[in-house]
Order: structure tokens, then C-alpha cells, then sequence
């Protein structure tokens, strides 16, 4: 009994205090709402934070938040829209803006980026967060930036603030830091493998990307790729041509490029690639070389790159006008235009080198559109010679002639083409006779000497041997073998069975025309051939068409008499054209006139 | 593989430095004992050294040195409450 008078009371009690509680929160709630009313945020807020603290709610809460942050207070309204989440673009707006005020740039802009708004107004004032976290990140890089250099970097990639003004410059920040620790930390596979994404105009980037990929070349015992082992060559052959890295005693530099062929030659030899590397490699060195002798280069101090890095730090221009106004001091003009092309046309000449023909041809066409220079056209004839000699290499004789002589300028003759097409001319594969009709056009490039040289005569000999071939097996047209054969002796005028195969498939390119021109009946056309031509079979040829014509007549092969006639008239005038005293012209006469009398009397 | 890495060694290490410093890898077994033998070989070759000392050493400070920051931009003092969401 007494437990329950207790327990009654004790309810009594906790009903009045929870009314009074909720009497209390409803007092400081409509006070909160009057001080809000009169924009006394800061005093509305003190309320709430009252009714919150004696009845905590969400909903209070970010009725709290809100009243913190139009009252300025960045920190509390941060805090409270932390605790109870935001549940719309408005407060996610305001949440982002408290921490935009801390200096909390990152955390704002992914707040704000909740809110899916693209008003202008909105929208600059996210740049400009943008912007302050920009700089924040390029203090926090000044002052940690081994620490911060993965952080940076991440906030960059998050929020794209490479797109505004400083944020590339941050990120290749970034690059060279992280270079610099991948090098103390001896991780050279890793700084091979980020070269393409480096600023190799900076010559601290340059040199430890050059020492690092001689570094790994001179340990590596496994097989190195060839785009490897042309990096190192950039790479090295640009940074000993660098005064900022290049040691200053002469004979040490000398020392370390012998030392840089002997690596590449060591690795080159394992891709079985040590003819072609090994090439590149002194045409490189010659062409720095001839460079480093200029005198503006020796006067100022240049640096020199390869035509590869040039065109990857944007200096290809550079290059070209420091060889274009140095002519005289270049040994002759072949030199000269050999080192401006090879900067000039870098991008469609480097194609070429990593056998992408049809990119490369791609790419002449963009660089031709610059406009006419010396350069590039030198360099578009070595880049048309290349690809014309990968199209022969692969049997497309059509397209090597389009890309050969069918551009302007047209390619240029060497000695790798002349072996690829004199292998063209060799082959047996079915193809023969549009291969040879290509390699006639491609053959207007092979530079003209009297007496011929060695090329002049192999390439005279090779086509009077696929001509024979080709007419012994009628696997050509006439007109194909003739001009083939016109063109082997005009090679080589001295060249005897050239001489008498020509005249062989000229007899029969003739005889061709002759039976074409009487099988369609233009006899008057076949005594035109035949009185014009210097061999006496296509004389006999034309008369023996011209009897079996007279024995068609004679057994009245014809429509009427009056058709007979103009037959007969025709066959005379054209056997008379080729030979007036032949013996056919008396017997043809007397069947005209035998016709003639048949008719009047008729 | 750097020799200077192997044994420990600065570019101005002399030709007792690399007789101790190799003893002492040899002990701490970091390295293969070929390893070691190459890099104390490479390091007291006297026509190699120089070349090894261009190889194996860069100055990354350049790479750390601080640049001019970004553009300036408002400071977040001057930032103002848009009220296009209210």
C-alpha cells in the first residue's frame, strides 16, 4: 500500500515536471522565433541550443544549425549540420558555406557539389572556393611536400582544379616532387614508366629521367623494349647536350656517351633491333653535334635536345629557326635541310620510326597544311620514301606508287627502296603484272645517270626478266610489257636481250592492236598499224586478214552487191596503203570491177 | 643498380671508405654477395668512378623548390551567403 501511495506520487511528480519541461521548450521556442523574426539570430540560437540541450531533436537541431550561420557563428553551425545531416540543396548549400569560412575549402565543395545547382551565381562562388583551395593546397605543397604531394595531388584530380588558372602548374608541381622522391627512394622502373607524363623542359626532370633510365639499362639483364631504349636515348643524348646537366669537362662527356651507346648497343642487340637502334642513335649524335658547333649555341650556352623531346616540349619551332638563320655555318645545303626537317616533321617522322605508316601519312597531311617550307617538304619526301617502302615491303604496289610519286612532294629514292622494289620485281606470287605496271611509276624517282649506274642496270635487267616471264605466260597485257620494256632499255640503252625483248613485246603489243582493229572490220585502222610498223610479221599478219576477208566476199559473205562493194573498195585502198604492188590488189580489182558490171546491168 | 645505394656511400667516399663499407653490407646482408663484390669493383674502378658519380647522383631540390602560387582569389572573409537556395 505504501509502495503504491509511492509510486503514484512519484508519477504525479514526473507528469508535472515533464509538463513543465515541454511549458519551458514551448516558451524558448517562441522566443527563438522572435529573436529570429528580428534577425537576432545569435539570441535565437542561445535559445534553441536551451531547448536542445533539454529536449535533444533533429529537427531542432538544424533549425539550430541555420540560426548559428546567419549569426556568423562558421564553427557552431559547422558542428550542428555535421551532427544532424543536411536534407537539402539548401542546407547542404549552407553547411558547404560554414566551411567554406573555416578555410575548409575540400569538405565545402563536396557539400556543395550535393546540391546539383548550376546558378550562375552559385556557380562562381563555387570557382572561387576552387580557387582558394588551389592556393591552400600550393602552401600546404610549399611546406610539405613529401608529405603532401599524393594529397595535393588527389584534390586536384577530385575537384578538376587543373582547369583553372595555377592548377596545371600545381599538378606538374606535384610531378616533379613525386619525381623526386621515386629517385631518393630508388624506384627507377617507376620514374621509366612516368617520362610521357613529365615536364622534361625542367633540366632537373630531365636529368634524373636520363640517369635513372641508364641506371636501369646498365642493371637490367632482361630483355629492354624498344620504346625503352628510345627514351634513353632522348633522354640522355638531350641531357649531355645540356649545359645545365652535361658535366663541364669535355672528355667526361665524351666518355659518358660511349658509355650510353654501349648500353643501348648491349640491349639493342637482345630485341635483334642493334641495326636500326644503333642508326638512330648516330644520326642523333651527329645531328647534336653539328648543332653544338653553331655559334649561337656555343655563344649562349643552348641547350639542345633530340628532334623527339623537342617535339614533346613544344621547341620543335625553337630548333627551326636557330638551323634555318645558321645556313652558312652547316657543311653544305643537304645538311642544312636534313637537321631543319628533322625538327620539322618530328611528329609524322617519329610515326614512321614506330611503323605507324597510315598515322604518319595522317599527320604529313596536317603539317602540310601549315603551309610550304623547306623543311617540311624535305622532311614529307622521307616521310612518303618510308612509308611507299613498308607499303612495297607488304606487297601493295598501288598504294606504294599513290604514296611514292602520287603527293606533292614526291618521295625521295634510297637504297632501302631500291632493294624492296627490285625484290618486287623478283617475285612469283601471281601478282606480277599490276606489281610491275606500280613499280614502272615508282621507277621515275630513280635518279637518271649516264653511263647507268649498278641500280640503273639491276633494274633494267630485273624487268626484262618479269616481262619475259609475263609474256611467255600471257599474263599481261600488251601495252604493260611494252612500256616495261621501253623503260628497261631506256635504264640501260647497252643492254642486249633488254633490246631484243623489246622488240619482241613490241611485235606483239602491234600484232595485238592489228587483230583488235580487224576484228571489230576497221581494215583501213589494221593497214594504218601495219604500213607503220618496222617488222614484217605485222605486215603478213595484215594480209592474211586482208585474204580471208576477199575469200568471205568471194564466197558471198554479204548482204547485197552495193555492201560488197564498199568491202572490196575498202580492202583495196588499205592493201594498197601497205604495199601498192601487192599481188592481191589485181585479183581484188577484177572482182570490183566484175561487181561494178553485175550491178549496171542489174 | 646504384653501387652507392649498395654499400652506403656518398660521392666522396675514398678507397678505405669502400673496403669498410663493403665489409660492413657483407655483414648486414642486405645486398647478395655478388651484389656487394660489383658495387665495391664498380666503385674502386678509377676510370669508371667519375661516370658512376654522374649516374648515380642528382640534386632534387630544385624539384621541391616552392613556386609563384596560384592566382589570388577572394579570402573566404569576403565570401557571401547566396540566398538562392532559401
Amino acid at each position: 500500500m505504501g509502495h503504491t501511495c509511492f509510486f503514484s506520487l512519484k508519477g504525479l511528480f514526473h507528469k508535472r515536471r515533464a509538463a513543465q519541461l515541454e511549458a519551458e521548450c514551448r516558451r524558448l521556442q517562441e522566443a527563438a522565433g522572435q529573436a529570429e523574426a528580428a534577425d537576432d539570430h545569435l539570441r535565437a540560437a542561445g535559445l534553441l541550443e536551451q531547448v536542445h540541450t533539454l529536449r535533444p531533436e533533429n529537427a531542432l537541431l538544424l533549425r539550430l544549425a541555420r540560426c548559428w550561420l546567419r549569426a556568423g557563428q562558421w564553427q557552431q553551425a559547422a558542428d550542428a549540420y555535421s551532427e544532424t545531416g543536411c536534407s537539402g540543396a539548401a542546407d547542404w548549400y549552407d553547411a558547404g558555406f560554414a566551411l567554406a569560412k573555416l578555410d575548409r575549402f575540400a569538405v565545402c565543395l563536396r557539400c556543395w557539389r550535393q546540391t546539383g545547382s548550376s546558378h550562375p551565381a552559385f556557380l562562381a562562388q563555387q570557382k572561387q572556393v576552387s580557387l582558394l583551395l588551389l592556393q591552400e593546397l600550393s602552401r600546404c605543397l610549399d611546406e610539405q611536400s613529401w608529405a603532401q604531394e599524393e594529397q595535393v595531388r588527389a584534390l586536384l584530380t577530385e575537384f578538376s582544379l587543373t582547369e583553372l588558372p595555377g592548377g596545371h602548374e600545381l599538378l606538374a608541381r606535384c610531378d616533379r616532387v613525386r619525381l623526386a622522391r621515386l629517385w631518393q627512394e630508388d624506384r627507377l622502373e617507376e620514374i621509366m614508366a612516368m617520362a610521357a607524363e613529365n615536364d622534361l623542359n625542367h633540366p632537373a626532370v630531365l636529368e634524373i629521367q636520363a640517369k635513372a633510365a641508364c641506371q636501369l639499362l646498365a642493371g637490367r639483364q632482361s630483355a629492354v623494349s624498344a620504346a625503352e631504349l628510345r627514351q634513353f636515348m632522348d633522354c640522355w643524348l638531350s641531357a649531355l647536350f645540356h649545359p645545365a646537366i652535361a658535366p663541364q669537362a669535355e672528355a667526361e662527356r665524351q666518355a659518358l656517351l660511349e658509355f650510353g651507346a654501349d648500353l643501348l648497343r648491349r640491349h639493342a642487340a637482345r630485341l635483334n633491333h642493334d641495326e636500326q637502334l644503333m642508326r638512330e642513335w648516330e644520326e642523333l649524335l651527329a645531328l647534336l653535334h653539328r648543332l653544338a658547333l653553331l655559334p649561337a649555341v656555343r655563344e649562349q650556352n643552348l641547350p639542345l635536345c633530340t628532334p623527339a623531346l623537342a617535339l614533346r616540349t613544344d621547341q620543335q619551332e625553337q630548333f627551326c629557326t636557330l638551323i634555318r638563320t645558321n645556313q652558312e655555318h652547316f657543311a653544305d645545303r643537304r645538311a642544312w635541310i636534313a637537321a631543319g626537317a628533322a625538327y620539322a616533321s618530328a611528329s609524322a617522322l617519329l610515326l614512321v620510326r614506330d611503323n605507324a605508316c597510315q598515322d604518319a601519312l595522317k599527320e604529313l597531311g596536317r603539317l602540310e597544311e601549315q603551309g610550304d617550307d623547306l623543311f617540311l617538304a624535305h622532311g614529307a619526301a622521307q616521310v612518303r620514301t618510308a612509308c611507299g617502302i613498308e607499303a612495297l615491303r607488304h606487297r601493295r604496289c598501288r598504294e606504294a606508287e599513290e604514296i611514292l610519286v602520287g603527293g606533292e612532294p614526291q618521295a625521295g629514292w634510297s637504297a632501302e627502296l631500291e632493294k624492296e622494289l627490285l625484290a618486287v620485281l623478283a617475285q612469283e606470287n601471281g601478282h606480277e603484272a599490276p606489281c610491275l605496271a606500280a613499280s614502272l611509276g615508282i621507277l621515275s624517282l630513280l635518279p637518271k645517270t649516264s653511263p647507268p649506274d649498278a641500280a640503273a642496270c639491276a633494274f633494267c635487267s630485273a624487268l626484262t626478266k618479269l616481262v619475259l616471264r609475263l609474256h611467255n605466260g600471257k599474263q599481261a597485257r600488251p601495252q604493260l610489257l611494252a612500256a616495261a620494256m621501253q623503260q628497261a632499255v631506256a635504264l640501260n640503252p647497252e643492254d642486249e636481250f633488254a633490246r631484243m625483248m623489246l622488240e619482241e613485246v613490241s611485235i606483239a603489243l602491234e600484232l595485238a592492236e592489228l587483230h583488235e582493229a580487224v576484228d571489230q572490220g576497221w581494215l583501213s585502222k589494221a593497214a594504218r598499224i601495219a604500213a607503220a610498223s618496222r617488222y614484217q610479221q605485222v605486215a603478213e599478219h595484215f594480209f592474211t586478214a586482208a585474204q580471208q576477208v576477199a575469200v568471205q566476199l568471194e564466197q558471198g559473205h554479204y548482204p547485197d552487191d552495193e555492201a560488197a562493194m564498199l568491202i572490196l573498195e575498202d580492202l583495196l585502198r588499205s592493201v594498197s596503203r601497205v604495199d601498192p604492188g601487192h599481188q592481191m590488189i589485181s585479183s581484188l580489182r577484177r572482182a570490183l570491177d566484175d561487181l561494178r558490171l553485175r550491178q549496171e546491168g542489174a | 643498380m646504384n653501387p652507392y645505394k649498395v654499400l652506403d656511400l656518398s660521392a666522396e667516399a675514398e678507397a678505405k671508405n669502400i673496403i669498410a663499407a663493403a665489409a660492413k653490407a657483407m655483414r648486414e646482408k642486405k645486398y647478395s654477395v655478388r651484389e656487394i663484390a660489383e658495387a665495391r669493383r664498380q666503385l674502386m674502378n678509377p676510370k669508371l668512378r667519375p661516370l658512376l658519380d654522374f649516374i648515380c647522383f642528382a640534386d632534387v631540390e630544385p624539384l621541391l623548390r616552392p613556386a609563384d602560387p596560384p592566382a589570388e582569389s577572394c579570402s573566404p572573409d569576403e565570401l557571401e551567403r547566396l540566398d538562392i537556395f532559401d
